[in-house]
C-alpha cells in the first residue's frame, strides 16, 4: 500500500512537472491535463513513463479511487451521455445521376444542435472517404465536416458529387452533440450511380425544298427538322449544326445565308439559312433567334458547327424528349441557274461537361 | 335509304381506309425519322501504365430506319471561352493508345449493338490527364429521292482518362479575374464574371459557390453556379446573372471553388446590398449635398473671388 502511494505520489509530481513544462493542449485544470483523448479511449499517450501510466477510459467512472491520507486520484472524466446512433441515411439516385447521389440524414431523435459526419465508400468501407462540407469526397474528416442536420439540407438532403459511374456507394452517419459524445456509426445506406446515356433523333433524314420559281418568289421557308434529345448528363447537352458544303448543283452553289449564329438577322437577300426556336441558346444572347421575330443565320462548314439547340444544366430530372425545331429558308436570285441543288446537313449532339 | 344501305355495306371498308389514311399521311415515304441511343455517353476511366483497359459501349437504333454507322476518334476540344491553347494537352497521345472494335456497324430497326473501346497505355507514360472524343457518325441511307438534301444525326462522346489518377485528389487551381460587384441592388440582376484556371495535370470539376455573410447580423446565404470540367492548363469562364433578395446591408462576399478532397479556393470582398435603385440615388444626392454644405464657404468665397475679383 505504501509502495503504491509512493508510485502515485511520483506520478502526480511527474504530472505536475509535465504540465508545467508543456503547452496546455487538452482538457485540464490547474494541476492536471489529459494529453490525448478521443472517443472511446483516452490517456493513451503522453501520460506514461517507463513504469507507470495513467489510463482513463473516457466515459467510465473512476471506480475505486486510489488515495491515501494526503493524495488521491479522482474519478476519470464523468461520462457524458452519448448521442443516439442515427438510423441509416436515406441514399437515393433521384435523377439517374452518374457522378453523384443524394442522401438525407435521419436524426434518430437527436437534438437539433447535433452535428453529423458522413462516411462514404465504394467497396463497403474497405476504403473510406468522408463527405466534406463542400459536398465532395475527402480522405480525412475535419471538424468543419461535422455539420448540423439543417446544414446537410434537412429533409431535402445533400447531393454528394465526384463519384464514379455505375458504382454502388455505401454511406453511414455518426452523430455528436458537444464534446465527447460522438456516437457509433449508423448502419449503411446505399445507392448506385447510373450510366450516362444519350438519345438523339432527327424527325427526317432528308429535306426536299420546293421547286423555286417565280410563282413562289424563288423562296421556300416551310421546311423544318425537329431535334429530340434525352439524356441524364448533369449539364445537359448542345446540338451543333453544320453543312458539308453549300447547296450545290454541278459547279453552281446557293450560298449559305450571310448572318452568323452569334448575330442572326431578319431575312434579307438570298441564300440558305436556318432559325431555331431555342430561346436560351448558348453562344450569345439566348433568344437571339426569336426576339423581335424570326431571325436567320447561315450554316458553317467547319466542325463541329454552330450551336442550334441546347439544354443548360444542371438537370434535376433526366431530360426526356427535349425538342427543338430548326426551320429553314432558301431564297435564290431569279438568275440562279436551274438544277437540283443539295447538301448534307450534320447535327452533332454533345453531352455537356 | 339507299345511302344508308351503302354506308352499311361499305362500313368496314370505310374504317379500313380511314385507319390507312391516319397512319400513312403523316409519314412521308421519302423522309424517315432517324434516332440513336448511346450508353455510356460520357466515358471516364482511370489508367495505369502498361495496363490495358476496355469499355463496352451500347449503341441502339430507336427508329425503324436502318442506320449504318462509322466510329472514329478525335481530340477533345475545350467547349468554352478559353483564350489560351492547351499546353498540357496530350489528347493525341491517347488517340495512339485507343482502338475501337468494330469501327463500322449497321443497326437494323430497334437493334442494339455493342462496341469495345480499348485503351493500352505504354509502360512508361507521364502521370496526368488524357482526353479524346468518340464520334458516332450515322451514314444515313439515301432516301428514294437522291436529289434531297440529307439530314444526319451524330453523337460525340467525351472520353476523360487519367494516368495514376487518385480516386480523391485536390487540384491546383485558382480563381482569376473575378468581377464581383461592390454594390448590388436587391431583386435586380447583376452580372457575376470570373474564370477558373486549372494549373494541375488532371482535369477537375469546378463547383463555384457564392456566399454572403452580413457583417452585423451574421445573416448568411449562398448560391451555387453551374458545375464545369476544367482541363489541365486551361481556364473556363462563368458569366452569370445573379440576383439577391436579402435584407440591405454590408455583406462579406465569398466566391469559393471546390478543388477536391474538401479543399477550396476562395476570393473574398465586401458588397453593399442596397434596397432599391432609388435608395442609391438618394444616398448619392445626400452625399453630394453633404459635400456641398461642407465646402459651401469655400465655394461662395471662390464665386465672389471670380465675380467681384475680391
Amino acid at each position: 500500500m505504501k509502495k503504491n502511494s509512493i508510485y502515485i505520489f511520483f506520478i502526480i509530481i511527474y504530472g505536475v512537472v509535465l504540465c508545467s513544462s508543456q503547452v496546455i493542449a487538452g482538457p485540464s485544470n490547474s494541476t492536471y491535463e489529459i494529453k490525448q483523448y478521443g472517443f472511446g479511449t483516452g490517456g493513451s499517450e503522453g501520460t506514461s513513463n517507463g513504469s507507470v501510466s495513467i489510463n482513463a477510459i473516457v466515459g467510465e467512472d473512476g471506480g475505486t479511487n486510489g488515495n491515501n491520507g494526503t493524495q488521491s486520484l479522482g474519478d476519470g472524466l464523468i461520462f457524458t451521455q452519448q448521442t443516439h446512433v442515427p438510423p441509416p441515411p436515406t441514399v437515393t439516385n433521384p435523377s439517374s445521376y452518374y457522378d453523384r447521389l443524394k442522401f438525407v440524414i435521419n436524426t434518430g431523435n437527436n437534438p437539433s444542435d447535433t452535428t453529423y459526419a458522413v462516411a462514404i465508400s465504394p467497396d463497403n468501407f474497405v476504403t473510406t472517404y468522408y463527405v466534406q462540407n463542400d459536398n465532395t469526397l475527402g480522405t480525412t474528416l475535419g471538424n468543419e465536416d461535422r455539420q448540423l442536420y439543417s446544414t446537410w439540407g434537412g429533409t431535402n438532403g445533400t447531393i454528394v458529387s465526384g463519384l464514379n459511374q455505375d458504382t454502388t456507394y455505401y454511406l453511414k452517419v455518426k452523430a455528436m452533440q458537444g464534446a465527447y459524445t460522438e456516437s457509433q456509426y449508423s448502419q449503411n445506406g446505399s445507392a448506385t450511380t447510373s450510366v450516362p446515356s444519350l438519345t438523339f433523333q432527327v424527325s427526317s433524314d432528308s429535306i426536299s425544298f420546293d421547286n423555286l420559281n417565280s410563282g413562289n418568289s424563288h423562296t421556300d421557308n416551310t421546311k423544318s427538322t425537329t431535334l429530340t434529345t434525352s439524356t441524364n448528363a448533369y449539364n445537359g447537352y448542345i446540338v451543333y449544326g453544320r453543312v458539308i458544303n453549300p447547296l450545290t448543283y454541278d459547279t453552281f452553289t446557293i450560298p449559305n445565308y450571310s448572318s452568323t449564329n452569334s448575330s442572326p438577322s431578319t431575312w434579307a437577300g438570298y441564300g440558305f439559312g436556318y432559325s431555331t426556336d431555342d430561346t436560351s441558346l448558348t453562344g450569345g444572347t439566348g433568344n437571339r433567334f426569336t426576339n423581335g421575330g424570326v431571325k436567320y443565320a447561315g450554316f458553317v462548314t467547319t466542325s463541329p458547327g454552330d450551336p442550334v439547340a441546347d439544354y443548360s444544366g444542371p438537370i434535376s430530372t433526366p431530360l426526356s424528349n427535349d425538342q427543338h425545331i430548326i426551320s429553314y429558308q432558301v431564297k435564290t436570285d431569279p438568275s440562279q441557274p436551274a438544277g437540283m441543288y443539295k447538301t448534307s446537313l450534320l447535327y452533332i449532339v454533345v453531352p455537356q461537361f | 335509304m339507299i345511302i344508308n344501305r351503302i354506308i352499311k355495306k361499305y362500313f368496314v371498308l370505310n374504317i379500313v381506309i380511314g385507319i390507312f389514311l391516319i397512319i400513312c399521311i403523316p409519314v412521308s415515304a421519302q423522309e424517315k425519322r432517324v434516332g440513336i441511343q448511346v450508353s455510356p455517353a460520357i466515358i471516364s476511366l482511370s489508367l495505369s501504365p502498361g495496363k490495358t483497359i476496355s469499355q463496352t459501349i451500347k449503341i441502339s437504333n430507336i427508329t425503324e430506319t436502318q442506320i449504318p454507322m462509322r466510329l472514329s476518334t478525335y481530340d477533345l476540344q475545350s467547349p468554352d471561352d478559353d483564350t489560351t491553347p492547351l499546353p498540357l494537352s496530350r489528347a493525341s497521345e491517347l488517340l495512339k493508345w485507343l482502338t475501337i472494335s468494330p469501327k463500322d456497324i449497321v443497326l437494323g430497326p430497334h437493334e442494339t449493338k455493342e462496341i469495345t473501346l480499348t485503351i493500352q497505355p505504354p509502360n512508361v507514360v507521364r502521370t496526368g490527364g488524357y482526353y479524346a472524343t468518340l464520334y458516332l457518325e450515322s451514314l444515313v441511307i439515301q432516301s428514294a429521292n437522291i436529289n434531297n438534301s440529307r439530314v444526319i444525326p451524330n453523337i460525340l462522346i467525351p472520353i476523360f482518362t487519367g494516368v495514376n489518377l487518385a480516386p480523391v485528389k485536390s487540384h491546383e487551381a485558382e480563381i482569376i479575374s473575378p468581377q464581383l460587384p461592390f454594390i448590388m441592388v436587391r431583386d435586380t440582376n447583376t452580372q457575376i464574371l470570373f474564370n477558373v484556371a486549372n494549373n494541375d495535370i488532371f482535369h477537375f470539376s469546378a463547383q463555384p459557390k457564392l456566399a454572403f455573410q452580413n457583417i452585423i447580423s451574421r445573416e448568411d446565404f449562398n448560391s451555387k453556379f453551374e458545375e464545369k470540367i476544367v482541363f489541365p492548363g486551361k481556364s473556363r469562364k462563368w458569366n452569370v446573372p445573379f440576383k439577391v433578395s436579402q435584407n440591405p446591408g454590408i455583406y462579406k462576399e465569398i466566391l469559393s471553388i471546390s478543388v477536391g478532397n474538401g479543399l477550396q479556393k476562395q476570393h473574398t470582398q465586401y458588397v453593399f446590398i442596397a434596397p432599391s435603385i432609388w435608395t442609391m440615388i438618394f444616398i448619392f444626392i445626400s452625399i453630394l449635398i453633404f459635400i456641398f454644405i461642407q465646402l459651401r464657404k469655400n465655394i461662395v468665397r471662390a464665386i465672389r473671388a471670380i465675380i467681384f475679383n475680391e
